[in-house]
C-alpha cells in the first residue's frame, strides 16, 4: 500500500453523518456535488471519497429526517436535488457534536498522557 | 422507527426510488462535467474526468439501494420472479418437478394420516390400555349377545356377597343367580 493511500484520511462510519449535517448548517443547501467538493476543500484533499458514497449517508440522513431534499436549479440552470438540514438535523447536530468533542478530548488526554 | 416506516415504504415504491436515485446521479455527473468544462476540459474529457471523479456509478447505485430499502427483501423478491420466469419457461421440467412434489407430499401425508391414527392417537375409550377381544375357540370372535350371556354377573347380591357368574367361557347358558333372597 502507497504512503499516499494511507496517508489519506478513512471516514469513520458515523462521522460522516457529522460531518455532512455541519456542512449544510454552515453553508445552508446543497447539492451532493456542492457536499463533496466542500469536503474535499476542507480538508486540504486528505478526506477523499468517491462522490456516490454520499449517498447512503444522505439516505439514512433524510430518512431520519435530520435532513430533506428538495429539487431545483443551480445557478447555471442545472436541475439538482438540494439537501437542507431540518431542526431534528440541527438537535442532532448538537447531541453528536458533544460526543465527538468528549470522544476526541478522552482519546487527546489518553494519547499525551505518557508523554 | 422512522427510518424503518421509510425504508419500509421504500419497498412498495421501487420504481419511482430508483428514478429518482437515477436523476439525482445523472444531475450529479454533469454538474462535476460543467465544472470540469469551465476548467478548460473539451466536453468528452470532461464527461470521462466526471466518470473517474464520482467513482462507480453502479457502486454508488447499489448503496443508495440498500440504504434506502431492505435491499434483501427486494433481491429476494427478485429472486422468487426469476425464478417463476424460469419454471414458465421449462413446462416439462415444472410438470415433472409439480408431480414429483405432489406425490411425495401425498404419499407422506396419506402414511402419515394412517400412523398418526392407528399408532400415535390414543382410542377414544377410558383406558383404552385394558380392551379386550374376546374370541372364541374354532369361530372367531364372540357375538355381543353370547358376551352379554356370559360377562361376570355385575351386581352386588343384596346380601352383600357378590358372585362372579358364567366363568367359564364354553357354557351355553348361564344361571343366573335369584335376585334377592
Amino acid at each position: 500500500m502507497s504512503s499516499k493511500a494511507t496517508d489519506r484520511i478513512v471516514v469513520l462510519q458515523g462521522t460522516l453523518d457529522l460531518i455532512i449535517l455541519r456542512t449544510l448548517q454552515t453553508m445552508g443547501a446543497q447539492h451532493a456535488y456542492a457536499i463533496a467538493t466542500r469536503l474535499q476543500q476542507i480538508s486540504g484533499d486528505l478526506l477523499h471519497l468517491n462522490q456516490g458514497t454520499l449517498y447512503p449517508a444522505l439516505v439514512r440522513l433524510e430518512q431520519q429526517g435530520r435532513i430533506k431534499g428538495t429539487w431545483a436549479t443551480t445557478e447555471s440552470n442545472r436541475e439538482a436535488k438540494f439537501y437542507s438540514i431540518t431542526r431534528a438535523g440541527e438537535k442532532a447536530l448538537w447531541e453528536e457534536t458533544r460526543r465527538w468533542r468528549r470522544m476526541s478530548g478522552l482519546v487527546d488526554k489518553l494519547l499525551s498522557e505518557g508523554a | 422507527m422512522r427510518r424503518f416506516l421509510a425504508r419500509f415504504a421504500n419497498l412498495f415504491r421501487g420504481r419511482g426510488a430508483e428514478r429518482e436515485m437515477s436523476r439525482e446521479i445523472r444531475s450529479h455527473l454533469a454538474l462535476i462535467e460543467e465544472d470540469f468544462e469551465r476548467r478548460g476540459l473539451p466536453p468528452e474529457a470532461a464527461q470521462s474526468a466526471a466518470r473517474r471523479a464520482y467513482g462507480g456509478v453502479e457502486l454508488a447505485k447499489e448503496l443508495h439501494r440498500e440504504a434506502r430499502s431492505f435491499a434483501w427483501i427486494e433481491h429476494l423478491i427478485k429472486d422468487v420472479r426469476y425464478g417463476g420466469r424460469n419454471l414458465l419457461r421449462t413446462p416439462g421440467f415444472t410438470a415433472v418437478a409439480v408431480i414429483a412434489l405432489a406425490l411425495g407430499i401425498g404419499a407422506n401425508t396419506a402414511i402419515f394420516s394412517v400412523v398418526n391414527a392407528v399408532l400415535l392417537r390414543p382410542l377414544a375409550y377410558k383406558d383404552a390400555g385394558r380392551l379386550v377381544t374376546i374370541l372364541h375357540y374354532g369361530t372367531g370372535p364372540v357375538a355381543t349377545a353370547n358376551y352379554i350371556d356370559w360377562r361376570p354377573e355385575p351386581f352386588v347380591r343384596s346380601d352383600g356377597r357378590s358372585r362372579l357368574l358364567g366363568r367359564k367361557s364354553n357354557q351355553r347358558r348361564c344361571a343366573r343367580a335369584p335376585a334377592g333372597p
